[in-house]
């Protein structure tokens, strides 16, 4: 196991390193820079004021202090190599866009902020999730299985920032005891949390009944029925610890989504997450950190993964024979 | 037990009196302000949060907009207009109590223009420093031959290049704010962050969580701290406005035509409803490229007035916007956005565009090459343009193609050439009271540029660009050679009328006689608006604001509506 897990992390430095050659590549070759997003900005609303074309060709050429280490003066490798040594001696620099802050100073406030709420999300979704499921494999083709099935298709299909403001609607207006926007306090993390849980509830319980009436059908249940085992035993001794083997797989990749994909709910709410970071950053050309969110997305979804194939080794005894 | 029921009974009202006379602190929550770093180098929204509240210049906006003494005690204005010397007021402390000095000014304004710092492409007042623009754009180096010079510890003074009798007003603008020289020195860049922050104005930065919300303080050391009612002011900086408001969690919001229905049903909401004109105008402008039919002037008049400003007004901005036959908007003096004559050249008549369409040789739209509208991924939902589109397309039978485009990737694709007549669109806003806000010799030698005819603009546009190219490759003769060429098409190919204009602003900003001055801004503005060249006015839209009915907020009229001041917000 141990050696399997560090040929696994080998692996993922490999891939992180192409990932983050290949983002490098794509971010540098994507039209428009910070500085000319600045200058029109700066335009906007001053037009007597602003710069004619020619000033702007002018302004190409200047460079300020914090950009100067992705300066167009410097080789495209050099830059690359630049921003690898910042990632190993975790010294990315400043932002563009939030120049006051470093990248591992942003990381590092707003992770814990999205990590948190992406697993309480997900925590709500296990708890809601899987007993719906079980319910409606256990009571296949009767109302409760539809009326399951059909909940599950609803809040799969409901973006989060429609469930946003749902939510809002019914806990700070019709039963008006929740705050719509804010940060600092426990009862700030109720709506964000609601808001982003609805999806994964309707994944979790439709993959958690799909996987029960699969395991259901196969031949060892029928073996343990014929055994003459108690419907607790023989569903939830056997055929539940397989079926959740499918559903640990979703658990990664749904967290990583959870952490960096919550830009609507963590707008409307006042989440400093990371999702609004990184999506700003990609609109305002802030290199440093669009480069710094692909690697983190990258790692995080590995991580998962890695997580994900250790948790399946202690489940599925067949993985554990086939790695021997 | 007597005793005993006494004594409770005592501090029983002895406290409520307490709690009842305790003193309650005053917040103000508001939500319509933006921006991602406090350091007044980077142009974007908490520059305006500066201005608001935190950092004050030497001249300051009173509540109603007129340019009045800030952190100056005196100023004199040299007889030709060009040395202003300021002297700062004794009193003035920052907000860790160290004394505001001339050196803070000088720190300051350099600072910002200095091309290492944000790069924020507005420089306001600023630019009218001797060698400050220059600085800016890097083509000198040295920060000492700025005009600015420091007198003594409290008097600062400012060569301008010309007389511009603007400039004071212009002291009230974030461009030249002072900045603690300590505090950065010592920090570098956590000099900007909440607690560190040092700020001369009536409040402090004491919290910033981003993309949440900023708290501001008042600030004992303000000379005029007495005069500051409200005590924390809360920025909100996402969420759902409307929502947030009807929840009471914000005082102060701006609303949209979409929220104005909800808004006029609602007796309360429709009580707290702040409507007042802005001193903005929405516009269209050509970007580059070579087509004959843009050089008719026949062609530019019916495009004009096929559409029908009035009924964009009313029933896409639900009133809240008027049409606009002028870039500069009625508020600033000078104008001439109501002169009859200009309002008769454009008013919407689609019968008399058709006429002048097919004089040009489009009859019915027919062999009229199709339009682009080059807009940006924030732009996508305006409605103003798809009104234009379909006014065009209904009234001359044109066709018009929106290409949308992710912003970073307009922002370059709007200064390339276009194959095809392409138009974009964008906000003009003028930042205060004078003629010479809009009418900036920066802008008078722009109209020489957009008064070219289609061939010419992009001819310019190509040698310009090869002059950067040799700029960038060293080669300083080449690049001389094609900045005369350049100069000779501006100052050659232009229009008459479009010399007339650089010439009536050269000769107001000579003029310090301000009735003269006036008339001849006036004289220019018409001139432009009736040539109007290559930017098409649309709308003048208005501001709407839903304020708390106890709260009363004076409102800057040229500053996208946000309010005057902090300090002037006053409880009812």
């Amino acid at each position: 196991m141990t050696q399997y897990i560090i040929k696994r992390i080998g692996w993922i430095i490999f891939n992180l390193l192409v990932l983050s050659l290949i983002a490098f590549i794509l971010i540098k070759n994507v039209p428009g820079s910070f500085l000319e997003l600045q200058i029109l900005i700066g335009q906007a609303g001053t037009m007597g004021t602003g710069l004619t074309i020619s000033e702007v060709e002018k302004v190409r050429g200047v460079e300020t202090e914090m950009m100067k280490r992705w300066g167009e003066d410097v080789p495209l490798w050099q830059q690359y190599l630049t921003f690898i040594k910042g990632l190993v001696t975790l010294d990315m620099g400043p932002s563009f866009r939030w120049p006051t802050q470093t990248i591992e100073e942003i990381i590092a406030n707003t992770f814990p902020v999205s990590f948190t709420i992406a697993i309480l999300a997900v925590t709500i979704a296990i708890i809601i999730g899987i007993p719906l499921g079980v319910l409606a494999a256990l009571k296949q083709n009767s109302w409760i299985d539809y009326l399951v099935s059909a909940l599950v298709m609803v809040v799969s299909a409901i973006p989060n920032y429609v469930m946003a403001v749902f939510v809002i609607f019914l806990f700070s207006f019709w039963i008006p005891i929740l705050p719509t926007y804010g940060w600092g306090q426990p009862k700030n993390y109720i709506l964000p949390v609601l808001a982003m849980s609805f999806g994964p509830i309707g994944s979790i319980a439709g993959y958690m009944r799909t996987s029960l009436l699969d395991a259901l059908k196969q031949d060892y249940i029928r073996t343990a029925w014929a055994k003459g085992g108690t419907e607790r035993h023989v569903i939830f001794g056997h055929a539940m610890k397989n079926s959740l083997i499918p559903l640990v797989t979703i658990l990664g990749p749904m967290i990583s989504h959870l952490i960096l994909g919550t830009v609507f709910v963590e707008g409307m709410f006042g989440v400093p997450g990371m999702g609004q970071y990184f999506s700003q950053a990609a609109g305002s050309r802030d290199y440093p950190l669009m480069m710094a969110q692909t690697v983190i997305f990258g790692l995080i979804l590995m991580i998962m993964n890695l997580i994900v194939d250790i948790i399946y080794f202690f489940l599925d005894p067949r993985i554990r024979v086939s790695r021997r | 037990m007597r005793r005993f029921l006494t004594i409770i009974l005592s501090l029983v009202i002895l406290s409520s009196t307490f709690l009842g006379t305790a003193y309650a602190e005053k917040v103000f929550r508001w939500s319509g302000s933006w921006g991602n770093t406090w350091d007044l180098s980077f142009h974007q929204g908490f520059i305006w949060v500066h201005m608001m509240g935190l950092t004050e210049g030497l001249i300051k906006w009173d509540k109603d907009m007129n340019p009045v003494k800030g952190m100056a005690e005196s100023y004199t204005i040299s007889k030709d207009g060009t040395v202003y010397t300021f002297k700062i007021r004794k009193d003035a402390k920052w907000s860790n109590g160290d004394k505001v000095t001339a050196y803070d000014f000088e720190y300051g304004i350099k600072y910002i223009l200095s091309p290492k710092n944000g790069r924020g492409s507005f420089f306001g007042g600023a630019w009218y420093i001797k060698n400050a623009k220059d600085y800016a754009n890097a083509v000198i180096s040295d920060p000492n031959q700025v005009g600015i010079k420091v007198l003594d510890e409290y008097t600062i003074q400012f060569t301008l290049d010309g007389p511009h009798p603007d400039f004071l007003t212009t002291c009230a603008l974030p461009t030249l704010y002072p900045m603690h020289r300590t505090s950065i020195e010592k920090l570098g860049n956590k000099a900007f962050d909440a607690g560190n922050l040092v700020t001369n104005g009536p409040y402090k930065l004491v919290g910033y969580t981003p993309n949440v919300e900023y708290i501001l303080e008042k600030n004992p050391y303000y000379y005029d701290a007495d005069k500051v009612e409200v005590d924390k002011i809360v920025g909100k900086l996402g969420g759902d406005p409307f929502l947030m408001y009807r929840r009471n969690e914000v005082d102060l919001i701006n609303v949209g035509a979409a929220q104005l229905p909800v808004i006029e049903k609602d007796p309360i909401l429709k009580k707290e409803l702040i409507t007042f004109p802005q001193s903005t105008v929405n516009l269209m402008y050509f970007s580059y490229f070579e087509h004959p039919a843009f050089d008719d002037r026949r062609v530019l008049t019916a495009l004009q007035k096929a559409i029908d400003k009035e009924k964009i007004c009313k029933f896409v901005y639900r009133g809240l916007a008027k049409p606009a036959y002028s870039v500069v908007t009625d508020l600033i003096p000078g104008s001439t956005a109501n002169d009859p004559e200009v309002v008769e050249k454009f008013r919407f008549d689609p019968e008399a565009a058709r006429k002048l369409l097919a004089e040009a040789g489009y009859p019915g739209g027919k062999g009229f090459p199709t339009v682009h509208f080059l807009i940006h991924s924030g732009q996508a939902n305006d409605p103003l343009i798809l009104a234009v589109k379909s006014e065009w397309e209904k009234n001359l039978g044109i066709k018009v193609i929106i290409d949308n485009y992710e912003q970073g990737v307009w922002s370059v694709k709007r200064f390339e050439i276009q194959s095809e007549p392409t138009f974009t669109f964008s906000g003009a806003s003028y930042l205060y009271p004078d003629p010479a806000a809009p009418l900036t010799l920066n802008y008078a030698e722009g109209c020489l540029v957009a008064s070219l005819k289609t061939k010419d603009l992009v001819e310019k546009v190509r040698l310009e660009k090869e002059q950067t190219e040799a700029l960038k490759a060293g080669d300083e003769k080449k690049a001389s050679e094609l900045a005369k060429r350049i100069h000779n098409i501006i100052y050659t190919r232009s229009t008459p009328e479009a010399r007339k204009i650089l010439s009536l602003v050269q000769q107001a900003q000579r003029t310090t006689d301000p009735k003269k001055r006036l008339e001849l801004y006036r004289q220019a503005n018409k001139i432009r608006d009736i040539n109007m060249y290559s930017s098409f006015p649309l709308v003048q839209p208005m501001s709407a604001r839903l304020v708390k009915s106890n709260f009363e907020v004076p409102f800057n009229k040229y500053l996208v509506g946000f309010p005057v001041g902090f300090a002037y917000i006053r409880t009812k």
